[in-house]
């Protein structure tokens, strides 16, 4: 028997109102309850269930973004929404004209070409995948692609950067309800792999990382790139028209996902979020992005006037969202469901995976419906658009929700939240430098963080839809780590589109640094290959911002948000924030995952053919370093082996990094690059390594030719992991005309490519390392040999 | 009434999934095992023939090079003494009820595509066979660690074969 069940918050206490919001997991605060009590006073009755959970899942931190739009006291005084305030005021201020829709749709969408348009969106989907990582890691992957497809793309993209705790931590200090790290490492790659592949679409770019900070929580950040012609996209759902719900149908899973991920993940998670865990079924998702492609291109214009994904919060995101400013009336007993017995409130909100919802003109109904029913994907009218502005839920003929848009998508009361960091200080590392540095070279390549994840690359198909030019494994055997990858999205054109990324949390002792380190890490990995035009995305994961510290970190990143997307000419396009990545320890203590910031570039590149891979292709020729190298050692991979994370963390000097990357693409169209590699974890080391061993050749380079700020050691020369900076190999004859272009910034020919499969690196006193490429690569690939 | 197929491979075949499993196992610290195979269990439920059943598994569940099926117990019976071990731990992996079974659900549409009718629902599960000397505390530990999240799945296990 399906009941609808009055909530009694009429005259309630406070006290009482907060063990409401807790036993229905709304995760609403007391003025919020409040907030909503009052309104429910002036319609003089209780809320439904369905009601309030609507109004919760609207509320919740995963929809609307609370603290980003919120008011953060800060000692150096207010700041009025960090989202506004920094984030897009950068775009903004930028006003790129190739920027088409930004932050206000499921993906950001940029210019292509003249006929084509592109689109991007990247999307965290961490508490899932910390209870069942494959289900968790898989469905992320598809709730990004409905993303694309929710602007009328197709995805031609798909991205993944994940972190996990160490993979040899003791199971004896696991924190209870955890999974061991690589389980869920397994998991995740496994989950991702069957959804992008089933669907067929290529997983090119992507990262691993590993820290201690992600024991008890594991990030995942899935990623889509999409193509659309020009003036197919559309959002403009009118009154009358049809909502249309097609794909998977609806059951018990994912009820909750929204709000549960705004709670901490407890011991206790794992049996009150039963729920929150989806599963994927990518078939069913290749059919709905089928008819509707098909429905996009059936006639001029699109048979729908509007799409959007059904994700986290469900139908009630997803249709109140839709239906914002005009108003809706659902009747949810016509929402096809897995198996019976599911209340409505039930059904309103469940994260059931592969559907989405069309706004339909009643005329193209039933031409949309055909479409469908053709690729054997089900779809059903479960109501329509009204124009009263009220949000009404019908179940069997009888009201179960009737509210006003206005309450329950600008009710909200903002949050006041307080923020302050003190910068914390750590050791200076005091041991000596050494006059071999093999075994530390060794030593980081072996470090899983570094190590070729060729184990994981090979389970993604990176081919599929045959438009991958530049492949995330490259070099004369195809197995050396790119920088970026390059597609070719149109058949008859050599315009391409570059995609990258940056991150690095072991730089968040100083969190303004670590954005900029990413910022600068993710477009100097896309110029790599030749990218530029290029636009940005955030996503962080963060702990709990009702932390003053956690808040503090985050406002240092958002202001470094603007300075560096500024600087380098990058407008965000679109972004994401999951808050509250905490987990206990057992014991009572509650601990916050390492500040992390997701930077994901897409450039384009005019001609592919032109584009520049990382491994040295000709014996003779110079190497030059682009950059300077500094005593910026904190964090860094070199101090990590040691045991020390320090202080300086890598800085971004904004005036000569924007310019010493134009620069190298101007040289790179002149067709002077051969090879070109990013320096970052691991430093030159690492770079000139990975360099000569994806050629298969050798590399003597001469650190005393290196310019540095002073730098008078041989190892933070080598490990440094200063930004900005670029090993290049530059045609032999070429170097005059090289110098030219890049002349104005820092740099220097340090080195060549030599014939003897020997890397050797002349230290200011005489060699330092000397050691065989194809050694180091066995060295590089031997974590990983699963 | 309900089929109940298993699907296991050949003797002389590589079975991928059970030699990673194996592996996994290994890391846990957990010694003794000497292979690990796995059957995919099909549960056709509905109204259809023997030679039905026979045309799915041959056309649809196995590859006759690599694996055989065959229709309740008889194959895992099969597998222990293929392998010349007397015993072995068979681990039984379902879902709980509610969970999305995508495999479940695409071999019913395929089914539908092969033109059989009658089948109301197939759901899936996966039988592990361990095979060497280990115990019921590791096996235990091999279920909750390894083989299944009991978040969407129930495990039960037992020892077969021997006396």
């Amino acid at each position: 028997m399906v009941t609808v069940n009055e909530i009694k918050i009429l005259g309630k206490s406070e006290k009482e109102l907060l063990k409401i919001s807790r036993d229905y997991l709304l995760a609403l605060n007391l003025e919020e309850m409040k907030k909503i009590q009052g309104y429910f006073a002036k319609k003089g009755r209780n809320p439904t269930d369905v009601e309030l959970e609507t109004i919760a899942q609207t509320w919740s931190e995963h929809c609307v973004h609370k603290t980003f739009k919120g008011i953060i006291n800060t000692p150096d005084g207010e700041i009025n929404g960090l989202l506004k305030t920094f984030i897009m005021k950068a775009t903004e201020e930028l006003n790129m004209p190739w920027c088409k829709v930004v932050f206000k749709d499921n993906a950001g969408i940029v210019e292509f070409d003249d006929n084509f348009d592109i689109a991007m969106k990247v999307e965290t989907h961490n508490h899932p995948t910390a209870l069942d990582p494959y289900g968790g890691a898989g469905t992320g992957s598809g709730g990004v692609f409905r993303d694309v497809m929710g602007v009328g793309a197709k995805p031609i993209l798909s991205t993944d950067v994940l972190f996990f705790g160490p993979l040899d931590y003791p199971f004896e200090k696991l924190p209870r309800g955890a999974m061991h790290p690589k389980r869920l490492m397994k998991g995740s790659v496994a989950g991702i792999r069957d959804y992008g592949n089933k669907m067929g679409i290529p997983t090119a770019n992507g990262g691993i990382g590993f820290d201690e900070g992600y024991v008890g929580n594991p990030l995942v950040y899935a990623g889509c790139v999409g193509i659309i012609p020009k003036n197919k996209y559309i959002k403009n759902p009118r009154p009358g028209d049809a909502i249309l719900l097609v794909g998977g149908r609806t059951g018990r899973d994912g009820i909750h996902g929204v709000t549960f991920a705004s709670l901490e993940l407890t011991a206790e998670s794992e049996k009150t979020s039963s729920g929150a865990v989806q599963i994927g079924n990518p078939i069913v998702e290749k059919k709905v992005l089928d008819g509707l492609l098909r429905a996009r291109d059936a006639h001029e214009k699109p048979l729908y006037s509007a799409v959007t994904d059904c994700g986290g919060g469900g139908l009630s995101s997803a249709a109140g969202e839709m239906g914002k400013d005009i108003g809706i009336e659902v009747n949810l007993e016509k929402v096809p469901l897995k198996y019976a017995g599911l209340e409505p409130w039930e059904i309103w909100i469940s994260e059931a995976q592969e559907r989405m919802l069309l706004a339909v003109p009643q005329k193209n109904v039933e031409e949309i419906l055909k479409i469908f029913e053709n690729e054997n994907c089900e779809a059903t009218v479960i109501g329509r658009f009204t124009g009263d502005k009220k949000l009404v839920l019908r179940y069997k003929g009888r009201v179960v929700a009737d509210l006003d848009m206005d309450f329950v998508h600008e009710g909200i009361p903002r949050v006041v939240r307080k923020a302050k960091w003190r910068r914390p200080k750590y050791p200076e590392p005091d041991f000596p430098d050494k006059d071999d540095l093999t075994e530390d070279l060794k030593a980081i390549l072996k470090s899983p963080n570094v190590a070729s994840k060729e184990w994981v690359i090979r389970q993604y198909d990176h081919e599929v839809q045959a438009k991958t030019v530049i492949k995330p494994l490259q070099g004369i055997k195809c197995d050396g780590p790119g920088d970026a990858c390059v597609l070719k999205p149109v058949a008859d054109s050599w315009k391409g589109i570059v995609v990258s990324n940056g991150i690095n949390p072991k730089y968040s002792i100083d969190p303004y640094n670590m954005v900029l380190s990413a910022i600068d890490e993710a477009i100097r990995n896309n110029v790599c290959c030749g990218g530029r035009r290029i636009a940005i995305l955030d996503n962080f994961s963060w702990g709990n911002p009702e932390r003053e510290d956690n808040l503090g970190q985050l406002v240092e990143a958002c202001k470094a948000c603007y300075d560096g997307a500024i600087a380098f000419k990058t407008p965000f396009i679109s972004g994401k924030d999951s808050l509250y990545n905490e987990y206990d320890t057992g014991k009572g203590e509650k601990v916050s995952i390492p500040p992390t910031l997701l930077i994901s570039a897409i450039g384009i590149i005019p001609d592919v053919r032109k584009a520049v891979t990382m491994d040295v292709k000709e014996v003779g020729n110079p190497i030059y370093i682009i950059g300077e190298t500094k005593d910026e050692l904190g964090g860094s991979h070199y101090y990590f082996i040691h045991g020390f994370k320090g202080n300086r963390v890598p800085t971004v000097d904004l005036k000569k990094a924007k310019k010493s990357f134009d620069a190298l693409i101007k040289a790179m169209d002149k067709d002077l690059v051969r090879a070109c590699h990013d320096c970052s974890e691991g430093g030159i080391g690492v770079a000139a390594t990975e360099m000569a061993f994806a050629g298969e050749l050798g590399m003597r380079i001469y650190l005393e030719k290196v310019p540095t700020s002073g730098l008078e050691r041989n190892d933070k020369i080598l490990f440094s992991e200063s930004n900005s900076r670029f090993l290049v190999e530059i045609k032999r004859g070429k170097e005059k005309e090289f110098e030219k272009i890049m002349k104005g910034n820092v740099f220097a020919k340090i080195g060549e490519v030599t014939g003897d499969k020997k890397l050797v690196v002349v230290g200011l006193n005489g060699k330092i390392v000397e050691e065989n490429v194809l050694e180091l690569k066995k060295v590089w690939k031997s974590t990983f040999d699963w | 009434m309900a089929w109940i197929v298993e699907v296991g491979y050949k003797k002389e075949a590589t079975d991928p999934v059970g030699f990673l499993t194996k592996k996994e196992i290994e890391d846990l610290g957990i010694e003794g095992v000497k292979d690990v195979r796995t059957i995919n269990t099909y549960i056709i439920d509905g109204d259809i023939s023997e030679d039905d059943v026979k045309k799915i598994c041959e056309e649809l569940l196995s590859d006759s090079q690599i694996q055989h099926f065959g229709y309740s117990d008889e194959n895992v019976k099969k597998l222990i003494t293929e392998h010349g071990f007397p015993e072995a731990w068979l681990v039984e992996v379902t879902f709980k009820p509610g969970v999305t079974d995508a495999v479940g659900l695409s071999t019913l549409n395929a089914i539908e595509i092969m033109g059989i009718d009658g089948v109301r629902n197939v759901s899936t599960g996966e039988k592990y066979l361990i095979f060497g000397d280990v115990s019921e505390e590791d096996v235990e530990k091999i279920c909750k660690r390894i083989l299944a999240n009991e978040l969407i799945q129930n495990y039960s296990y037992r020892k077969i074969g021997g006396k």
